[in-house]
């Protein structure tokens, strides 16, 4: 795996320069060595309708009115690897790891294949191999191999028109903001995945408020791990707690009666 | 008690019953392994927990919750009087936690491999917790529950030993239960932009713990009533009386908490907004929390064996529906909203009006409906001028093609066709033809996706595929 003390890489995503060409998902299924899945014909343009088990990303068709005028957006989408991503805290075998240099890996033979990732990813992200007997999940991996060897992911290397750029993650981001500043009125003022789950190493960058084009905006700007540890962490305590009153009220109330526990017969008692 | 080990008849309506259950059962394991999780279950990648999750695991824990909750009243507080269906709560608790478990087995893609989460620690995860928590209690209630067989095999010894470790079990059990059924609640608590926000509160964990005791003693008293019947057995009144007070008790606590937590949180008006969700909400609240509460405080109800009875249908009814509005309907009702539409169990929830905004990135895609139709119109005419545009007249230059949607009725401008299914061989995808005008412009779009290794195949596939664009086109032509 990567070097341990590599910079955490970020990749940022314009939307208003991507062409559509899809080239990105055709590569990353090169790559990664995806099948295919029977697709149906649902009107739209994004093929596969959404993300699966075979296909790590996606680009995603989408029309908005914008100023009385049609907006013709291409979105891809894929695992925005998240900074403290709620897969890797959810899954009970740690299947997901966060590395160093920002790809969020799964080793699938740990999986049980509980799901409970699916559940807790926010960009709903994680997907399973329905058709199979005995499924694992799948996402995209931010080529993290490739990163080891100092490449960058497949779909960034083929995206025509440098639509993503990847690079260190603090990098990227200046460059975002960068891009914001010197171009007044381009786009909204917004770095989606700069802030959304506690940051994410993908981010987006668009001329289409987001909320538009379908991005969820609901998400917290915390990391989501936390909401879920501020119950666990209290368990210790808990249990040391609830030891300590429930032996107390125990010994109070039953002072003075050799009582045989739940086990004992209920002879005494029958009549 | 003493004629509790009647005969029971393997013919009688019960058993009979209960013998089609287990088959049903047995039939739907085997459907698992043979056909798939997908397709056994109709569960996707919008919609990953379903009745099995929501019903065996959710509800089956909450239901199973008598057993704790009856040793903390006969052993901790030392309440005698209960110690009677003491044994009994503790044994269909242990069934209920086998129950979860195998039905935990069956759901979870690597039975194989159910073991690893007690080997392969991961701290952080509340599933992580809930699997350890289950598995010890399990134990822990069949520790409970041995003597009971190691008396009839006569060694005595051995239930002596465990005689003599009961208050630590006992101990121990409330507490791991403590800690699941909460857990279950935090299950949900990473999940906040997707759960409505009628349900997801940060004291979750809180209310399903309260809930899963309102719902133990429900359903210890709901045994007690149903067992004496089956068993003949007289019935315990007084012990029902108890129960019934228990459980109005803690139906009052739990209300209490969901309203203050609803208004701090600001979200009480969410209840009344006549919203599918608030209308589930209120169902869930008033007929398995209030309508209980108030029948259980009449002492007249509590003392009527069908009071209590029906009380605790209704308590049990309720905590069913919070579990599966908080799982299966609500999460994946959001689900539905953002991803696709929720073809899962059940589909009443369908045509909820307050989540069908907008377009999603995230959605299925749909068919282009009017709106769409007209936004890519004007993407022709403002875009790409150069090409003559002369309006639609008529639905789209392929008829075939509406079948081929499956659209209820003809568009007035056809704008996307299929070709054919090459993904199966090869892994061509479909084709896309636009003709937003009847004869001069025909846009075809070959849709890369999808494929897997441009190979030989590939071509043939593909220019077969655009000769059925063209030879449908030419045909239109002629009908023309
Ligand atoms: S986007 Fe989802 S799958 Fe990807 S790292 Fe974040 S939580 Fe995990
Ligand atoms: S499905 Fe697999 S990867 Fe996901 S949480 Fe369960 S064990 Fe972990
Ligand atoms: S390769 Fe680049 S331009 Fe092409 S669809 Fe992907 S992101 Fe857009």
């Amino acid at each position: 795996m990567a070097a341990t003390n590599m910079t955490p890489k970020g990749a940022l995503i314009d939307l208003t320069k991507c062409i559509g060409c899809r080239g990105c998902q055709i590569s990353c299924k090169s790559w990664n060595q995806r099948s295919t899945k029977k697709t149906v014909m649902t009107g739209n343009f994004t093929s596969p309708g959404d993300m699966n088990s075979e296909t790590y990303t996606l680009v995603k068709f989408v029309e908005t009115e914008k100023d009385a005028d049609v907006s013709w957006d291409f979105i891809k989408v894929q695992c925005m690897h998240c900074k403290d991503p709620a897969c890797a805290s959810a899954c009970p075998v740690g299947a997901f790891t966060k590395t160093a240099a920002g790809p969020v890996t799964y080793e699938p033979e740990k999986c049980i294949g509980c799901r409970y990732c699916m559940m807790a990813c926010p960009f709903q992200v994680p997907k399973y191999e329905w058709d199979k007997l005995y499924p694992i999940v799948q996402k995209c991996t931010f080529c993290a191999e490739r990163i080891a060897d100092g490449m960058e992911p497949a779909c960034v290397k083929t995206c025509p028109p440098n639509a993503i750029i990847f690079g260190d993650h603090d990098k990227i981001v200046a460059e975002a903001e960068r891009r914001i500043k010197e171009h007044p009125g381009k786009y909204v003022n917004h770095i989606y995945g700069r802030q959304e789950a506690g940051g994410t190493a993908w981010m987006y960058l668009s001329s289409v408020p987001f909320e538009a084009m379908g991005f969820k905006t609901n998400i917290p700007a915390k990391a989501l791990p936390d909401l879920t540890w501020a119950s666990l962490s209290k368990i210790p305590y808990a249990v040391g707690g609830l030891a300590v009153v429930l032996s107390a009220i125990a010994f109070i109330r039953n002072r003075g009666n050799g009582d045989g526990g739940p086990s004992a017969s209920d002879k005494e008692k029958e009549g | 008690m003493q004629d509790n080990r009647n005969k029971v008849s393997l013919f009688s309506i019960g058993s009979v019953i209960l013998l089609i259950l287990i088959a049903a059962g047995i039939y739907a394991a085997v459907n698992r392994f043979s056909t798939g999780l997908g397709a056994s279950t109709n569960l996707s990648d919008e919609v990953p927990w379903g009745l099995w999750v929501a019903f065996d695991v959710l509800c089956g824990v909450a239901l199973a919750a008598g057993g704790f909750t009856i040793t903390a009243a006969v052993y901790i507080f030392n309440m005698k009087k209960y110690k009677p269906i003491a044994r009994p709560a503790i044994l269909t608790a242990f069934i209920g936690y086998l129950m979860v478990v195998l039905g935990l087995i069956v759901d979870i893609g690597q039975p194989m491999r159910f073991w690893h989460p007690l080997v392969m620690w991961q701290p952080r995860s509340v599933m992580f917790e809930v699997v350890m928590c289950i598995s010890l209690y399990t134990t822990v209630l069949a520790l409970e529950f041995a003597p009971a067989f190691l008396e009839k095999l006569g060694l005595n010894a051995l239930v002596k030993i465990l005689k003599f470790f009961t208050f630590p079990l006992v101990i121990a059990g409330i507490i791991l239960s403590f800690l699941h059924q909460s857990s279950l609640g935090a299950f949900f608590l990473i999940m906040p932009a997707k759960l409505n926000s009628l349900w997801y509160s940060p004291y979750m964990p809180q209310f399903f713990y309260v809930s899963a005791i309102a719902v133990g003693l429900a359903m210890v008293s709901f045994e007690a009533i149903v067992g004496a019947w089956a068993f003949k057995r007289p019935q315990e009144t007084e012990l029902l009386k108890g129960l019934g007070k228990g459980t109005a008790i803690t139906l009052f606590v739990y209300l209490v908490l969901k309203v203050a937590d609803l208004s701090m949180r600001g979200a009480l008006p969410l209840a009344f907004d006549g919203s599918m969700a608030s209308r589930f909400y209120m169902a869930e609240i008033g007929l398995g929390v209030i309508s209980p509460m108030i029948l259980l405080a009449i002492t007249g109800v509590r003392e009527s064996l069908f009071g209590v009875l029906g009380s605790s249908v209704l308590v049990i009814g309720g905590v069913i529906m919070n579990r599966f509005n908080t799982n299966v309907n609500r999460v994946n009702k959001k689900a539905a909203a953002d991803l696709s539409c929720g073809r899962f169990f059940p589909s009443y929830y369908k045509g909820d009006e307050e989540d069908n905004e907008g377009t999603r990135h995230d959605q299925q895609p749909k068919q282009v409906d009017g709106k769409g139709i007209g936004l890519i119109k004007r993407l022709y005419v403002r875009r790409l001028v150069l090409l003559p545009w002369r309006g639609s007249r008529r639905s789209g230059f392929f008829r075939g093609g509406r079948d081929v949607f499956r659209q209820r009725r003809p568009r007035r401008f056809q704008i996307i066709f299929r070709c054919s299914h090459f993904s199966d061989r090869g892994g061509l995808p479909p084709g896309f033809i636009i003709n937003p005008e009847r004869s001069s412009v025909i846009i075809m779009v070959m849709i890369l996706s999808d494929v897997q290794v441009p190979d030989a195949a590939v071509l043939p596939a593909r220019m077969s595929s655009a000769a059925v664009g063209l030879s449908g086109m030419s045909s239109s032509r002629e009908r023309k």
